[in-house]
């Protein structure tokens, strides 16, 4: 079998596996919404109170950015899991005694990942004409107008993408949490830096590119245009938006070459992954921060038993009368020791910092400073909510003990807010000392609300992911954002929060999440 | 006063899309004991403990323990369970003392019982040397006996366990069917397995499960008048065998200088030559399972 046919069908079976789960089925329906959303008006595209008539290059120019904007996020979430799929089913182990190399291996996984991102691509794409064909604003569908922004932009960006998905999983510490949250601050950075440094050749996903040809046709028209490029959720002005005629991008060699130069660098970053992917040899996979100071597989040295030992007679003696006797505080503990186990010195020792922090700066720093970060440094722990028991294969024991909706849920999440009110605890005690009952109560629904969103998010997905990436757009987009989203500031971080009232909202969100939480497990529990 | 452990399955059925029933109109009754499920692999064996273990739902029927209907209120059997899943994981971070005190929190089991219990199991299983190491570091035959030893945590009335001696070396193997010999007593032991050696063993009562339904429930001894006289030992040249097993209910083969003993179940003797020889165990269930196949010659 020659290469490229091997390289055909390890892409196939991966992209099939991915698009016959019915979770996929939930990520064709989130992508339509998201073109559903732009038709309603929902979402828009401003630049300094215009838009563009919606002609093709315009439905085309705006779809292909917003898709390498949303997916360039979730994408690579979504994508991340292709090595990970094969470890944790044991397919990995056959193809490593296959003639199948490392790298060959990696480019059939990244032609899958971008397969699958492609895909949802399309689906952007055919919005998009329906998009322009419904607004009735301009009657002529130019096809190659519409299309060129999602071949030229959003795929050269999606295979990036796709390669970095692949680079993260071929580390044992950028496989799992750390690897989710590193991406998010690099997501982020990503996009800022190319604007900031104002250099196109950094502009892997396009988005700048469409930004600057855009905004040269609105400064056509208005020479004071002030660089606003925005997709917003806002309701429109009254009146609505300006509207200009923006006829595409004016494609140059220095512009098509960058596009390429992503596409080839993508590449590149796929045969760098292919140097630290261990092909399934765990007695190669780095020590996970997490993990034991025993590697796995490692023999453990236990004595010899001495010939016909264990074949001597087995007895037990029974339980005492009175001895099975729930006891929910030892329950909790062990619930607590389980999370926390495996924790690193310098965990606590970076934990401990903050709640310092939290402790002796002035209360509105520790809110909006100190607060944010104590309350980023558990996510790993909050993420395993949930999902512990379908991640290591636990379930079966679990649920076949007494009660175990009524005991295990309630104890599970009790761990959770401890280990989030003692995260938080510094800001809490500064709250106290400033008799600022209102900052001590928002950061109580805080506590509240995140092991809820944890628990509810882990037991529904059976996964760490959605609550991983759930969380840091909330929180980015809540305390941290610069221009401020109150309504999203979970943990009362700035006043302005508390003025609308988002304690309240997110204590109301907590039980609603720990009802869904608690169905979600009865279901688990129907079998 | 103690209660005389009863539990009833009543047709039950379990469905699984597309179109197949995992287990059909499957009724039996249990009591205290060690019952050996015997069956081929995807006879429904897993999915009839699962049930029995309140993981799964059926699609229809009822289990009744001590005359409670556990489909319908799962702690009944929850609260006096021990359930060794064929297929488990376990927490790789924490060790077996922390492992087992999790479950035994869990379960119910006060603080001092617990200690003491899992003391008492570590030492059972031979994993007192390894209580301290994290789990992720344990052989396939070590976990093994962590799932054996959170079987056994709650000192349950009803221990249900599913391929329990997969892993374990030979030694390890005697030792757990004689534990599992000295707990039957007044408790229900439901013991699945394709090993017939360790039903054997162990098991006061036998259920044959094929297909999703139950072709005999009965004791051990008196499964093997059914196949007096049917068993023969014959002598044959290694590449015959091929045809053979295309033609006769095969239950071993060994192989000598004069050529292949071939152990046959057959109603008569395959060839003049073929030896009568005492049925085992494994022929009888070789047979009730052949002849319950259609297209084949028994």
């Amino acid at each position: 079998m020659n290469r490229a046919r091997i390289l055909l069908y390890l892409a196939r079976a991966d992209f099939l596996e991915r698009i016959r789960q019915y979770s996929f089925l939930f990520v064709l329906a989130a992508t339509t919404y998201l073109g559903y959303s732009f038709y309603r008006g929902d979402v828009y595209l401003e630049l300094d109170g215009y838009r563009g008539l919606m002609n093709s290059a315009w439905a085309g120019g705006m779809m292909a950015t917003s898709t390498s904007l949303v997916l360039s996020l979730f994408g690579f979430y979504l994508v991340k899991n292709s090595i990970e799929r094969d470890m944790r089913t044991g397919v990995g182990q056959i193809i490593a005694t296959t003639p199948v190399s490392r790298l060959l291996y990696l480019f059939g996984k990244w032609l899958s990942n971008w397969g699958v991102l492609s895909l949802l691509v399309g689906i952007m794409a055919v919005t998009a004409v329906l998009l322009q064909v419904l607004g009735g604003e301009s009657a002529r569908v130019d096809p190659v107008a519409l299309i060129v922004p999602f071949l030229a932009l959003t795929l050269p960006s999606m295979a990036f993408v796709a390669a970095l998905a692949l680079l993260f999983e071929t580390n044992s510490w950028s496989r799992g949490g750390v690897g989710n949250a590193v991406y998010f601050f690099l997501w982020m950075a990503g996009l800022v830096i190319p604007l900031l440094l104002h250099n196109i050749w950094l502009d892997w996903s396009g988005i700048m590119t469409i930004a600057e040809s855009m905004g040269d046709g609105v400064r056509a028209i208005n020479p004071a245009y002030n660089g606003d490029f925005s997709f917003t959720t806002q309701p429109l002005p009254e009146g609505g938006l300006r509207t200009f005629v923006w006829s595409g991008i004016e494609w140059t060699m220095p512009l098509a070459l960058v596009r390429l130069l992503w596409m080839v660098f993508s590449l590149g970053v796929v045969a760098l992954g292919s140097v630290f992917f261990h092909r399934f040899d765990p007695s190669r996979e780095k020590q996970n921060w997490r993990q034991e100071r025993t590697e796995p597989g490692e023999p453990v040295p236990v004595k010899a038993p001495v010939h016909g030992e264990h074949a001597a007679p087995a007895r037990l003696s029974a339980l005492p009368p009175g001895a099975l006797r729930y006891n929910f505080f030892r329950a909790l503990g062990a619930e607590l020791r389980l999370m926390l186990r495996g924790q690193p010195w310098w965990w606590y020792a970076g934990g401990a910092i903050m709640l310092i922090g939290e402790a002796v700066s002035p209360l509105s720093e520790s809110r909006r400073g100190w607060l944010p970060a104590a309350w980023l440094w558990p996510l790993l722990l909050w993420s395993s909510m949930g999902t512990r028991e379908t991640y290591y294969r636990t379930s079966q024991l679990l649920f076949s003990s007494p009660h175990p909706l009524p005991r295990q849920l309630p104890t599970a999440w009790c761990a959770g807010l401890i280990v989030t009110l003692a995260c938080g605890s510094g800001t809490a005690v500064n709250a106290l000392w400033h008799a600022d009952g209102a900052a001590l109560l928002a950061l109580v629904a805080g506590a509240v609300f995140i092991p809820s969103l944890a628990l509810s998010l882990g037991v529904w997905s059976g996964s760490s992911r959605l609550f991983e990436i759930t969380y840091l757009l909330l929180w980015y987009l809540g305390p941290l954002h610069p221009f401020g989203m109150p309504h999203l500031d979970f943990m009362g971080a700035t006043d302005a929060s508390l003025s609308v009232g988002a304690p309240a909202s997110f204590a109301l969100c907590a039980a609603i999440l720990l009802g869904a939480a608690a169905l979600g497990r009865w279901r688990q529990l129907q079998g | 006063m103690t209660f005389k452990m009863k539990l009833i399955i009543e047709d039950l059925g379990k469905y699984y899309r597309p179109e197949r029933w995992g287990l059909r109109h499957f009724s039996l009754e249990v009591g205290p004991g060690v019952l050996g499920l015997l069956g081929p692999n995807g006879a429904g064996k897993s999915t009839l403990m699962r049930i029995l273990a309140t993981i799964t739902k059926p699609t229809e029927g009822r289990v009744l323990l001590q005359g409670h209907d556990i489909v319908r209120s799962p702690e009944v059997m929850r609260t006096v369970l021990g359930y060794l899943p064929q297929d488990f994981g376990i927490y790789p971070h924490l060790n077996a003392v922390e492992f087992l005190g999790y479950l035994a929190a869990l379960r119910g089991v006060g603080a001092a019982a617990a200690r003491r219990r899992i003391d008492d199991l570590l030492e059972l299983t031979n994993l007192n040397e390894a209580r301290r190491i994290p789990l992720g570091s344990f052989s396939g035959g070590m976990k093994q006996r962590i799932g054996i030893a959170q079987a056994l945590l709650n000192d349950p009335q009803v221990l249900i366990v599913d391929e329990p001696t997969v892993g374990l070396d030979p030694e390890e193997r005697v030792r757990f069917r004689n534990l599992l010999s000295e707990l039957s007593g007044e408790r229900i032991v439901i013991l699945s397995t394709h090993i017939v050696s360790d039903v054997e063993a162990t098991a006061t009562d036998l259920a044959v499960i094929s297909h999703g339904q139950l072709l005999t429930h009965i004791a051990p001894e008196a499964l093997l008048p059914s196949v007096e006289g049917k068993v023969w030992e014959w002598v044959v040249p290694g590449a015959d065998l091929p045809a053979l097993k295309g033609k006769y209910v095969i239950s071993g083969t060994i192989r000598r200088n004069d050529g292949l003993h071939v152990r046959i179940v057959a109603a008569s003797a395959p060839h003049p030559s073929a030896q009568a020889v005492t049925p085992t165990l494994e022929d009888a269930y070789l047979h009730i399972v052949a002849a319950n196949r259609p297209g084949t010659a028994s």
